[in-house]
This record gives C-alpha cells, structure tokens and sequence, in this order.
C-alpha cells in the first residue's frame, strides 16, 4: 500500500456496508411509517395522556364531563365503552392513520392519531 | 472535504428534526357544540395563550347570539316571532343574516337560510332518527324561502313573514365565527394563527414566513385518510359532506345537509370544498355547491371574484375549479 494515497480499498468497503446500512434503514423506517405512532387524548382541550399504539392497553379517562374507556391493540385505539348519552364515540371503532380523530362531544374527549415527528397537515377540513 | 460531509450530513440530521418548532401553540374548546381547535404561531407561549383566550372568548360570545337552541338568542327570538312581527337584534346578526341572504339569492336557494322547519323534522340532533312522512316534508318545505325573511341594517330588525318559519344558521354560523375569531387574534398581535370551528379553517397569514399553513381535504369514503391538501395562507377553506352526521336506513343514506328544493338530503355530491377570501363565504358556498353539485356548484363558485372549489360528485369523481387545476396536493387525477 503506497502511504500517500488518500482513498484506500478499506474506506471504500467501509463507505459501501454503511451506504447499504443507510438504504436498509430507510427503506425500514418508509415501510413502518404510514400509520401513526401515538394516540394523543384530550378532555376539555387539555392535555390528558400520550399512549404509544405499539403497546396493548385499556385505559379509562374520567372528568366532571364524563368517562371514556380507550383501548389500544395491534397498533390501533378506539373508545370501547363511554358514559355519554349518544356513544357516537364508541360507534366509530378502531383508529389508526395519522389525524384520524374519534371526538366525545357531550364529555369533551377526543383522541387523535398523531406521528412524533409533529403533524403532517396542521388542519383537516370536513 | 471529508469534514464539509460531515458537516453536511449532521445540518441534515438537525433539520429534520425540527419540523415542529417550539413556538407553534394549539388549544382547543368545545364551542358552538363543536371542536374548536386555535393554533398561533411565532410568539411567544404567554401572548400567544393571551390571545387565544380572547378569541376563544369571542366565539362564546357569538354562539350565545346565533344559537338555534335558546328562545332568548337573537335567532330564537327571530323565529318566535315569524308571522307577527319585526324583531331588534345585535349588528352581528344582521352581518350574518344580510350575508346569508346574499348567498341565498345568489345560489338561487341552494344555501337557505330558513332551512329551519327541514332541519327541525328531520332531526339530525336527536338521537331518535326517522325518515319523516311525505306529507310533512312538503308542508315543512313550502316554509323554507329565503325571500320571505327581511332584514334591515338601518333598523336592526329582521322579519319572518310566515309563521312556523325559522332559521338556521348552521351553513354560516359557524365560518363567521372563525373570521371574527381571525380577527380578535389579529387585534391582540398575532400575524400567523389558525382557526378550525369543525372543519371551518381560517388562516392568519402564514405558519412562518415562506410557509403556507397545510390543510387537508377529508377523503369522502375513507375515515382518515386525505383526498388531497391545500397550502393557504389569510384565506379560508370549508367542506360540506355527506359523511359526518348521516344513517343508513334500507340501504339509503341519509345525511344532514338538506336541499331546500326536494325537502330531503341532497344527492348530486359526496363532497364539496369551497376556498374564499373569507370563512362565512367558505362555509356557506360548500353548502351550496354542495347542493348544486359539480357543475352548477363550480359555476356558482367562479361568479365570486377569489374563490375556488374541489367537488367529489356522487360517483366519486373529483371536479376542480380551473384556478386549482394542479394545485390539490396528492390528488389522484
């Protein structure tokens, strides 16, 4: 191996295996990205909890407005039982893409789909 | 240049982590029996939670004006008095009801402001859903038309001339209460905001500067999912459809956005979604095209200087007014 050059077999083996470990990532990360990754919940417009779709759970969120139980399962939420009057909520079943809502409105609850790397829209018109 | 890569990649690294910056601040109340969701951005958490609260405060403020549901709001007293006499209201209502009759005459009764006796039959609040018999339809609807309400801006009053008549503002009320929410923003020093009353959204300038607020369109058939977005910026955007409040009855939908003409829900759209300069305009032109369908719904549309419209018709077609051909982000076309 001559001393002065700059750019030896090693580096360009080096820079191929990280090339691919980069493309290997990325096409990992595009495949798993299209659903959301959290369900964000609310009540009255305030912050109640974070609950990561990739853990199974049943959570029960109370307020002087209301109960709603959520459940989270194979990466989707929905809200399984409710006290309110219409149960549109619990109607609506499971949610999973990215700023899928489910809204309570006699108890001010809702659940949103989001991704942690923010929001991709910052509204949704209906 | 080994170091310039490095560099290079860690800038990168860095920049897509910042997609949401820290001065972005969103709040929501539930306010004229919706969710109403105020985003500000570029100030900070303290001026811009100031500002919010009083443009929060003024929705309230107008939903105790404009609601359907109270015999003491100016709307209920309005349609207590229909066919006996004039009645003194706020210049809020007057502004609403002198626009409503605008759009009204305008779309030839596609938007109709005394929808009242329609929406009250058929019920889409209560729980309890029917389809109600013919004879009552065409009763409720021979009392459905704009040109018997006057209003007088001089005088502040507004009459009904039948009585059993009402109104009901639930195609404008709401896209006027985002604009006069717009502007309370603006009075408290905010340039960059948005306001969401369901899916009535008014834009306050831009999100930073360079980058419009980015709005989707709800997908007519498919909960969650897109059927394309908007990039706006101090305009706004509204949608008709007829997937949020509907029943299914003998394999018929049945949705709340009724054609005055027919008495029953109007069939010639899935979807309508009107851009304007202004929400109440928004809001009460998605009714309309929504009504009139893709064709007399894009013609009406393009007689309002700066408007412009996205109609899913009830094949599922997608129609665009020619000033947003190619501008609907992600729309398959």
């Amino acid at each position: 191996m001559r001393p002065d050059r700059i750019i030896t077999a090693g580096d360009v083996v080096v820079f191929v295996l990280l090339l691919a470990a980069t493309a290997a990532g990325v096409a990992f990360a595009s495949r798993s990205r299209p659903a959301g990754e959290e369900a964000v919940i609310e009540v009255n417009g305030v912050l109640r909890e974070k609950l990561a779709l990739s853990v199974d759970r049943m959570l029960k969120i109370e307020s002087p407005h209301g109960s709603n139980t959520v459940e989270v399962s194979g990466g989707r939420i929905r809200v399984r039982e409710a006290s309110c009057s219409n149960k549109i909520c619990a109607a609506q079943g499971w949610i999973h893409r990215e700023t899928e809502e489910i809204v309570c409105l006699p108890n001010r609850f809702n659940v949103r789909v989001a991704g942690r790397g923010g929001e991709k829209y910052d509204g949704i018109t209906r | 240049m080994r170091k310039a890569g490095v560099v290079l990649v860690i800038v990168f690294l860095m920049a897509a982590g910042c997609r949401e910056s820290s001065d972005v601040h969103r709040r929501t109340q539930y306010l004229m029996g919706t969710v109403v969701t105020i985003t500000v951005a570029g100030l900070a958490e303290e001026d811009a939670s100031r500002a919010m609260s009083a443009a929060f405060e003024e929705i309230r403020r107008l939903e105790g004006v404009l609601t359907f549901f109270s015999e003491e709001s100016d709307l209920g007293r309005i349609n207590a008095a229909a066919g006996a006499r004039e009645v003194l209201v706020s210049a809020e209502t007057i502004e609403v009801l002198a626009e409503a009759l605008r759009i009204s005459d305008r779309s030839g009764g596609a938007f109709d402001a005394t929808i009242g006796p329609l929406v009250s039959l058929w019920g889409f609040e209560v729980k309890d859903r029917f389809v109600p018999p013919k004879e009552e339809i065409e009763r409720a609807r021979t009392l459905v038309n704009w040109r018997n309400m006057s209003v007088d801006p001089n005088l502040r009053t507004v009459r009904l001339e039948r009585k059993g008549m009402k109104v009901d503002l639930g195609g404008i009320a709401k896209g006027y209460a985002a604009d006069r929410a717009a502007e309370t923003l603006r009075k408290h020093g905010v340039s960059s905001a948005m306001v969401a009353v369901a899916g009535d959204i008014r834009a306050v300038g831009e999100k930073a500067p360079g980058v419009a607020w980015h709005v989707g369109i709800q997908h007519p058939r498919e909960p969650g999912a897109v059927l394309g977005s908007l990039r706006i910026a101090d305009r706004s955007v509204s949608t008709s459809g007829d997937y949020e409040r509907y029943f299914i009855k003998d394999g018929i939908r049945y949705h709340h956005i009724l054609n005055p003409a027919t008495g029953r829900p109007a069939a010639a759209s899935r979807s309508a979604t009107v851009l304007a300069p202004t929400t109440i305009l928004s809001d009460a032109l998605s009714t309309a095209a929504f009504v009139l369908g893709p064709e007399k719904g894009i013609g009406l549309v393009q007689s309002f200087p700066g408007v412009e419209a996205v109609i899913v018709d009830r094949e599922g077609r997608v129609h665009v007014t020619p000033g947003l051909a190619g501008k609907v982000e992600g729309l398959a076309s």
